[in-house]
Protein backbone atom coordinates (compact mmCIF):
# COMPACT_ATOMS: atom_id res chain seq x y z
CA UNK A 1 0.00 0.00 0.00
CA UNK A 2 1.08 3.14 -1.23
CA UNK A 3 1.61 6.39 1.52
CA UNK A 4 -0.70 8.21 -0.45
CA UNK A 5 -3.24 5.65 -0.07
CA UNK A 6 -3.04 5.48 3.62
CA UNK A 7 -3.26 9.42 3.68
CA UNK A 8 -6.58 9.16 1.76
CA UNK A 9 -8.06 6.88 4.34
CA UNK A 10 -6.52 9.42 6.98
CA UNK A 11 -7.77 12.11 5.45
CA UNK A 12 -11.43 10.34 5.31
CA UNK A 13 -11.86 9.55 8.90
CA UNK A 14 -10.79 13.18 9.51
CA UNK A 15 -12.83 14.70 7.70
CA UNK A 16 -15.62 12.69 9.15
CA UNK A 17 -14.38 13.45 12.58
CA UNK A 18 -13.95 17.28 11.96
CA UNK A 19 -16.64 19.82 11.14
CA UNK A 20 -17.04 21.52 7.97
CA UNK A 21 -12.78 20.64 6.99
CA UNK A 22 -11.47 21.30 3.86
CA UNK A 23 -9.62 18.01 3.30
CA UNK A 24 -8.24 19.06 0.18
CA UNK A 25 -6.73 22.05 2.05
CA UNK A 26 -4.56 20.13 4.86
CA UNK A 27 -0.76 20.41 5.06
CA UNK A 28 0.43 17.18 6.71
CA UNK A 29 3.17 18.30 8.12
CA UNK A 30 0.49 20.24 10.83
CA UNK A 31 -0.91 18.41 13.44
CA UNK A 32 -4.72 17.54 12.93
CA UNK A 33 -5.00 19.71 16.03
CA UNK A 34 -4.20 22.67 13.96
CA UNK A 35 -7.22 21.95 11.78
CA UNK A 36 -9.96 21.87 14.91
CA UNK A 37 -9.91 17.91 15.97
CA UNK A 38 -9.81 17.47 19.58
CA UNK A 39 -8.53 14.63 21.17
CA UNK A 40 -11.06 12.53 21.20
CA UNK A 41 -10.96 13.06 17.43
CA UNK A 42 -7.75 12.01 16.94
CA UNK A 43 -9.04 8.99 18.83
CA UNK A 44 -11.39 8.33 16.27
CA UNK A 45 -9.35 8.72 13.25
CA UNK A 46 -6.85 6.43 14.43
CA UNK A 47 -9.22 4.09 15.89
CA UNK A 48 -10.94 3.73 12.71
CA UNK A 49 -8.02 3.50 10.57
CA UNK A 50 -6.86 1.11 12.37
CA UNK A 51 -9.55 -1.14 11.26
CA UNK A 52 -9.92 -0.07 7.53
CA UNK A 53 -6.10 -0.59 7.13
CA UNK A 54 -5.99 -3.67 9.21
CA UNK A 55 -3.00 -2.46 11.19
CA UNK A 56 -2.52 -2.05 15.30
CA UNK A 57 -0.22 0.91 16.51
CA UNK A 58 1.16 0.84 19.96
CA UNK A 59 -0.14 4.04 21.78
CA UNK A 60 2.70 4.33 23.06
CA UNK A 61 3.92 5.23 19.67
CA UNK A 62 1.22 7.42 18.39
CA UNK A 63 2.26 9.57 21.75
CA UNK A 64 5.10 10.32 20.31
CA UNK A 65 3.75 11.97 17.10
CA UNK A 66 3.68 15.57 16.47
CA UNK A 67 1.91 15.94 12.91
CA UNK A 68 -0.05 14.24 10.68
CA UNK A 69 3.05 13.37 8.34
CA UNK A 70 4.24 11.69 11.45
CA UNK A 71 1.29 9.40 11.52
CA UNK A 72 1.33 8.30 7.82
CA UNK A 73 4.76 7.18 8.24
CA UNK A 74 3.70 5.09 11.32
CA UNK A 75 0.74 3.45 9.47
CA UNK A 76 3.14 3.25 6.34
CA UNK A 77 5.99 1.55 8.00
CA UNK A 78 3.53 -0.70 10.44
CA UNK A 79 1.47 -1.99 6.90
CA UNK A 80 4.99 -2.98 5.35
CA UNK A 81 6.08 -4.90 8.78
CA UNK A 82 2.59 -6.80 8.95
CA UNK A 83 2.76 -7.66 5.05
CA UNK A 84 6.61 -8.62 5.43
CA UNK A 85 5.62 -10.50 7.98
CA UNK A 86 2.96 -12.30 6.10
CA UNK A 87 4.97 -12.75 2.98
CA UNK A 88 7.52 -14.93 4.32
CA UNK B 1 -18.58 -20.46 56.16
CA UNK B 2 -19.33 -22.96 54.04
CA UNK B 3 -20.50 -22.67 50.02
CA UNK B 4 -24.18 -23.93 51.57
CA UNK B 5 -24.42 -21.64 54.71
CA UNK B 6 -23.22 -19.11 51.75
CA UNK B 7 -26.02 -20.36 49.66
CA UNK B 8 -28.39 -20.52 52.80
CA UNK B 9 -27.43 -16.36 53.45
CA UNK B 10 -28.15 -15.72 49.66
CA UNK B 11 -24.64 -15.41 49.37
CA UNK B 12 -23.75 -16.22 45.32
CA UNK B 13 -21.24 -19.15 44.57
CA UNK B 14 -18.87 -17.54 42.14
CA UNK B 15 -17.17 -20.36 41.08
CA UNK B 16 -17.28 -21.45 37.25
CA UNK B 17 -19.90 -17.53 36.86
CA UNK B 18 -18.68 -15.68 34.09
CA UNK B 19 -17.97 -11.92 34.34
CA UNK B 20 -17.15 -8.93 31.57
CA UNK B 21 -15.31 -5.96 32.58
CA UNK B 22 -14.85 -3.28 29.82
CA UNK B 23 -11.58 -1.38 30.71
CA UNK B 24 -10.01 -4.27 32.56
CA UNK B 25 -7.20 -4.29 32.89
CA UNK B 26 -6.37 -1.65 34.75
CA UNK B 27 -7.12 0.48 38.05
CA UNK B 28 -11.08 -0.38 39.11
CA UNK B 29 -11.34 -2.66 36.41
CA UNK B 30 -8.40 -4.78 36.94
CA UNK B 31 -9.12 -5.06 40.81
CA UNK B 32 -12.45 -5.84 40.68
CA UNK B 33 -11.67 -8.49 38.18
CA UNK B 34 -9.25 -9.87 40.75
CA UNK B 35 -12.16 -9.84 43.29
CA UNK B 36 -13.96 -11.89 41.46
CA UNK B 37 -11.66 -14.44 40.21
CA UNK B 38 -10.80 -14.63 44.03
CA UNK B 39 -14.14 -16.17 44.08
CA UNK B 40 -13.53 -18.33 41.61
CA UNK B 41 -15.38 -16.58 38.70
CA UNK B 42 -14.18 -17.08 35.21
CA UNK B 43 -13.33 -13.18 34.00
CA UNK B 44 -13.44 -11.45 31.14
CA UNK B 45 -11.43 -7.97 30.29
CA UNK B 46 -10.97 -5.73 27.55
CA UNK B 47 -9.03 -3.00 26.44
CA UNK B 48 -7.75 -0.86 23.67
CA UNK B 49 -5.47 -0.52 21.46
CA UNK B 50 -2.82 -2.80 22.83
CA UNK B 51 -2.81 -1.14 26.42
CA UNK B 52 -2.75 -4.13 28.67
CA UNK B 53 0.35 -6.33 30.19
CA UNK B 54 -1.19 -8.99 29.71
CA UNK B 55 1.40 -11.17 31.23
CA UNK B 56 1.56 -8.87 34.26
CA UNK B 57 -2.22 -9.61 34.42
CA UNK B 58 -1.80 -12.90 33.84
CA UNK B 59 0.52 -13.44 37.10
CA UNK B 60 -1.61 -10.92 39.30
CA UNK B 61 -4.57 -13.83 38.80
CA UNK B 62 -2.22 -16.55 39.71
CA UNK B 63 -0.84 -15.39 42.21
CA UNK B 64 -4.28 -15.00 44.20
CA UNK B 65 -5.18 -18.08 43.12
CA UNK B 66 -7.97 -16.99 40.56
CA UNK B 67 -8.88 -18.86 36.80
CA UNK B 68 -6.94 -17.50 34.07
CA UNK B 69 -8.75 -14.40 32.71
CA UNK B 70 -9.56 -13.90 29.01
CA UNK B 71 -8.04 -10.50 28.03
CA UNK B 72 -9.87 -9.19 24.85
CA UNK B 73 -9.07 -6.20 22.75
CA UNK B 74 -12.01 -5.01 22.37
CA UNK B 75 -12.81 -1.07 21.03
CA UNK B 76 -16.46 -0.45 23.95
CA UNK B 77 -17.26 2.49 21.29
CA UNK B 78 -17.30 -0.35 18.31
CA UNK B 79 -20.50 -2.69 17.97
CA UNK B 80 -18.78 -4.78 15.70
CA UNK B 81 -16.30 -5.34 18.58
CA UNK B 82 -18.92 -5.98 20.93
CA UNK B 83 -20.68 -8.59 19.24
CA UNK B 84 -17.48 -10.52 18.33
CA UNK B 85 -16.83 -10.21 22.03
CA UNK B 86 -20.41 -11.36 22.90
CA UNK B 87 -20.33 -14.36 20.95
CA UNK B 88 -16.98 -15.12 21.98
CA UNK B 89 -17.75 -15.46 25.88
CA UNK B 90 -20.90 -17.15 24.43
CA UNK B 91 -19.40 -19.43 22.79
CA UNK B 92 -16.50 -20.07 25.65
CA UNK B 93 -18.27 -20.12 28.74
CA UNK B 94 -22.17 -20.32 27.45
CA UNK B 95 -23.17 -17.93 30.22
CA UNK B 96 -22.40 -14.35 31.19
CA UNK B 97 -23.91 -13.36 34.80
CA UNK B 98 -22.74 -9.62 35.27
CA UNK B 99 -21.42 -6.67 33.03
CA UNK B 100 -19.60 -4.32 34.67
CA UNK B 101 -19.38 -1.04 32.45
CA UNK B 102 -16.38 0.19 33.23
CA UNK B 103 -14.40 1.64 30.11
CA UNK B 104 -14.56 5.69 30.45
CA UNK B 105 -13.18 8.00 27.61
CA UNK B 106 -14.06 11.70 27.44
CA UNK B 107 -12.56 15.30 26.48
CA UNK B 108 -10.68 17.07 28.85
CA UNK B 109 -11.97 20.55 29.58
CA UNK B 110 -9.17 23.48 30.24
CA UNK B 111 -11.30 26.33 28.88
CA UNK B 112 -14.74 27.53 27.56
CA UNK B 113 -12.90 27.07 23.86
CA UNK B 114 -13.05 23.49 24.48
CA UNK B 115 -16.78 23.14 24.74
CA UNK B 116 -17.55 21.57 20.85
CA UNK B 117 -20.43 19.70 20.87
CA UNK B 118 -18.92 16.72 18.60
CA UNK B 119 -16.71 16.94 22.03
CA UNK B 120 -19.33 16.32 24.36
CA UNK B 121 -21.10 13.81 22.01
CA UNK B 122 -18.69 11.37 21.80
CA UNK B 123 -17.95 10.86 25.54
CA UNK B 124 -21.38 10.17 25.83
CA UNK B 125 -20.86 7.75 23.21
CA UNK B 126 -17.64 6.16 24.42
CA UNK B 127 -18.59 6.24 28.39
CA UNK B 128 -21.76 5.63 28.57
CA UNK B 129 -23.57 3.87 25.66
CA UNK B 130 -21.36 0.80 26.17
CA UNK B 131 -23.45 -0.13 29.07
CA UNK B 132 -26.70 -0.22 26.79
CA UNK B 133 -24.85 -1.45 23.57
CA UNK B 134 -23.39 -4.77 25.88
CA UNK B 135 -26.49 -5.06 27.43
CA UNK B 136 -28.40 -5.36 24.17
CA UNK B 137 -25.75 -7.60 22.84
CA UNK B 138 -25.62 -10.19 25.76
CA UNK B 139 -29.78 -10.55 25.62
CA UNK B 140 -29.20 -10.85 21.49
CA UNK B 141 -26.61 -13.43 21.86
CA UNK B 142 -27.78 -15.14 24.53
CA UNK B 143 -31.05 -14.43 25.24
CA UNK B 144 -31.05 -13.45 28.72
CA UNK B 145 -29.71 -10.57 30.17
CA UNK B 146 -27.24 -10.80 32.59
CA UNK B 147 -28.27 -10.94 35.98
CA UNK B 148 -26.24 -7.61 37.34
CA UNK B 149 -25.31 -4.85 34.99
CA UNK B 150 -23.22 -2.21 37.10
CA UNK B 151 -21.78 1.20 35.82
CA UNK B 152 -18.80 3.10 37.09
CA UNK B 153 -19.05 6.69 37.55
CA UNK B 154 -17.97 9.92 39.52
CA UNK B 155 -17.97 12.67 42.27
CA UNK B 156 -18.13 15.19 39.02
CA UNK B 157 -21.88 15.39 38.64
CA UNK B 158 -22.89 16.13 42.48
CA UNK B 159 -19.16 17.77 42.99
CA UNK B 160 -16.57 20.57 40.94
CA UNK B 161 -14.09 19.07 39.84
CA UNK B 162 -11.41 20.68 37.76
CA UNK B 163 -11.05 19.94 33.84
CA UNK B 164 -14.26 17.57 34.65
CA UNK B 165 -16.92 19.37 32.28
CA UNK B 166 -17.40 16.49 29.83
CA UNK B 167 -16.09 13.52 31.89
CA UNK B 168 -18.67 14.63 34.70
CA UNK B 169 -21.66 15.20 32.25
CA UNK B 170 -21.33 11.84 30.86
CA UNK B 171 -21.32 10.50 34.62
CA UNK B 172 -24.45 12.06 34.63
CA UNK B 173 -26.52 10.42 31.88
CA UNK B 174 -25.24 7.56 32.82
CA UNK B 175 -26.24 7.74 36.39
CA UNK B 176 -29.53 8.45 35.04
CA UNK B 177 -29.44 6.03 32.25
CA UNK B 178 -29.10 3.44 35.24
CA UNK B 179 -32.94 4.39 37.49
CA UNK B 180 -34.41 4.26 33.81
CA UNK B 181 -32.81 1.01 32.31
CA UNK B 182 -33.17 -0.74 35.87
CA UNK B 183 -36.90 0.15 35.27
CA UNK B 184 -37.81 -1.39 32.01
CA UNK B 185 -34.88 -3.97 32.83
CA UNK B 186 -36.72 -4.87 36.34
CA UNK B 187 -39.09 -7.39 34.49
CA UNK B 188 -36.49 -9.53 32.97
CA UNK B 189 -34.69 -9.49 36.35
CA UNK B 190 -31.75 -7.29 35.67
CA UNK B 191 -30.70 -5.25 38.37
CA UNK B 192 -28.42 -2.39 36.76
CA UNK B 193 -26.54 0.08 39.38
CA UNK B 194 -24.06 2.66 39.41
CA UNK B 195 -21.13 2.93 41.77
CA UNK B 196 -19.88 6.16 42.19
CA UNK B 197 -15.98 6.14 43.38
CA UNK B 198 -14.86 9.45 44.86
CA UNK B 199 -10.71 10.06 44.60
CA UNK B 200 -8.80 6.60 43.49
CA UNK B 201 -4.84 6.85 42.48
CA UNK B 202 -5.22 5.69 38.71
CA UNK B 203 -3.67 6.80 35.66
CA UNK B 204 -6.89 7.73 34.78
CA UNK B 205 -6.91 10.33 37.26
CA UNK B 206 -3.36 10.98 36.52
CA UNK B 207 -3.97 11.42 33.00
CA UNK B 208 -6.80 14.28 33.74
CA UNK B 209 -5.90 16.29 36.49
CA UNK B 210 -2.21 16.07 36.19
CA UNK B 211 0.88 14.98 38.41
CA UNK B 212 0.22 17.73 40.50
CA UNK B 213 -3.28 16.27 41.89
CA UNK B 214 -2.42 13.48 44.25
CA UNK B 215 0.63 15.19 46.14
CA UNK B 216 -1.23 18.19 46.63
CA UNK B 217 -4.79 16.13 48.16
CA UNK B 218 -2.29 14.18 50.22
CA UNK B 219 -0.71 17.47 51.77
CA UNK B 220 -4.12 17.84 53.31
CA UNK B 221 -6.07 14.63 53.82
CA UNK B 222 -4.41 11.41 51.96
CA UNK B 223 -7.97 9.46 53.76
CA UNK B 224 -9.75 11.44 50.62
CA UNK B 225 -8.91 9.02 48.71
CA UNK B 226 -10.46 5.06 47.82
CA UNK B 227 -8.30 2.43 46.77
CA UNK B 228 -9.18 0.32 43.76
CA UNK B 229 -9.85 -2.69 45.85
CA UNK B 230 -12.62 -0.75 47.87
CA UNK B 231 -14.36 0.16 44.78
CA UNK B 232 -14.31 -3.16 43.53
CA UNK B 233 -15.43 -5.23 46.95
CA UNK B 234 -18.33 -2.37 46.72
CA UNK B 235 -19.33 -3.70 43.35
CA UNK B 236 -19.05 -7.33 44.56
CA UNK B 237 -21.19 -6.72 47.00
CA UNK B 238 -23.91 -4.94 44.75
CA UNK B 239 -23.79 -8.75 43.25
CA UNK B 240 -23.18 -10.85 46.09
CA UNK B 241 -26.77 -11.47 46.12
CA UNK B 242 -27.85 -9.91 49.42
CA UNK B 243 -28.09 -6.39 47.93
CA UNK B 244 -30.79 -7.75 44.85
CA UNK B 245 -33.38 -5.08 46.17
CA UNK B 246 -31.13 -2.65 45.35
CA UNK B 247 -31.69 -1.57 41.87
CA UNK B 248 -31.58 1.82 39.95
CA UNK B 249 -29.54 3.13 42.66
CA UNK B 250 -26.18 5.15 42.34
CA UNK B 251 -23.85 4.03 45.16
CA UNK B 252 -21.14 6.02 46.55
CA UNK B 253 -18.01 4.70 47.39
CA UNK B 254 -15.70 7.74 49.13
CA UNK B 255 -15.28 6.99 52.57
CA UNK B 256 -17.42 10.48 53.32
CA UNK B 257 -15.40 12.37 51.82
CA UNK B 258 -17.61 15.08 49.77
CA UNK B 259 -19.50 16.13 52.57
CA UNK B 260 -16.22 17.40 54.45
CA UNK B 261 -14.70 18.17 51.68
CA UNK B 262 -15.51 21.90 51.36
CA UNK B 263 -13.67 25.21 51.96
CA UNK B 264 -15.11 25.45 55.67
CA UNK B 265 -13.03 22.86 56.57
CA UNK B 266 -9.88 24.30 55.15
CA UNK B 267 -10.31 27.02 57.34
CA UNK B 268 -11.25 25.33 60.56
CA UNK B 269 -8.07 23.20 59.71
CA UNK B 270 -5.88 25.96 58.29
CA UNK B 271 -3.46 25.82 61.54
CA UNK B 272 -3.05 21.79 61.06
CA UNK B 273 -2.08 22.38 57.32
CA UNK B 274 -0.49 25.74 57.75
CA UNK B 275 -2.52 27.44 55.69
CA UNK B 276 -1.80 31.34 56.23
CA UNK B 277 -5.68 32.33 56.21
CA UNK B 278 -5.03 35.98 56.83
CA UNK B 279 -6.09 39.21 54.30
CA UNK B 280 -3.20 39.03 51.62
CA UNK B 281 -1.54 42.44 53.40
CA UNK B 282 -0.99 40.89 56.55
CA UNK B 283 0.33 37.57 55.18
CA UNK B 284 4.46 37.15 55.58
CA UNK B 285 4.25 39.49 58.86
Amino acid sequence: MTRDEIWGVIKKHLSDAVDELDADSIDTSKSMMDYGANSLDLVEVVSRSMRELKVKIPRAELNKLTNIDGLIDLFHKSIQERDAGSAS
Amino acid sequence: MSNERFAQAGIHDYRDRVVLITGGTRGIGLATGLAYGRLGAHVILTHKWGSADEDAILREFAQVGAPAPTIAEADAGSPEDTLSLVQGIQQKHGRLDVFISNVAFAQIVKTLDDYQKRALLRSIDYSVWPMVEYTRQIKAVFGTYPRYVIGLSSIGPDKYTANYDFVASSKAVMETLCRYLAFRLGPEGVRVNVVRAALVRTESLHATMGPDCVPFIERFDPTMFVSVEEVANAILALTSGLMDAMTGQVISVDHGAPFYDNIMRLYGERDKIKLDARPAEKQGE
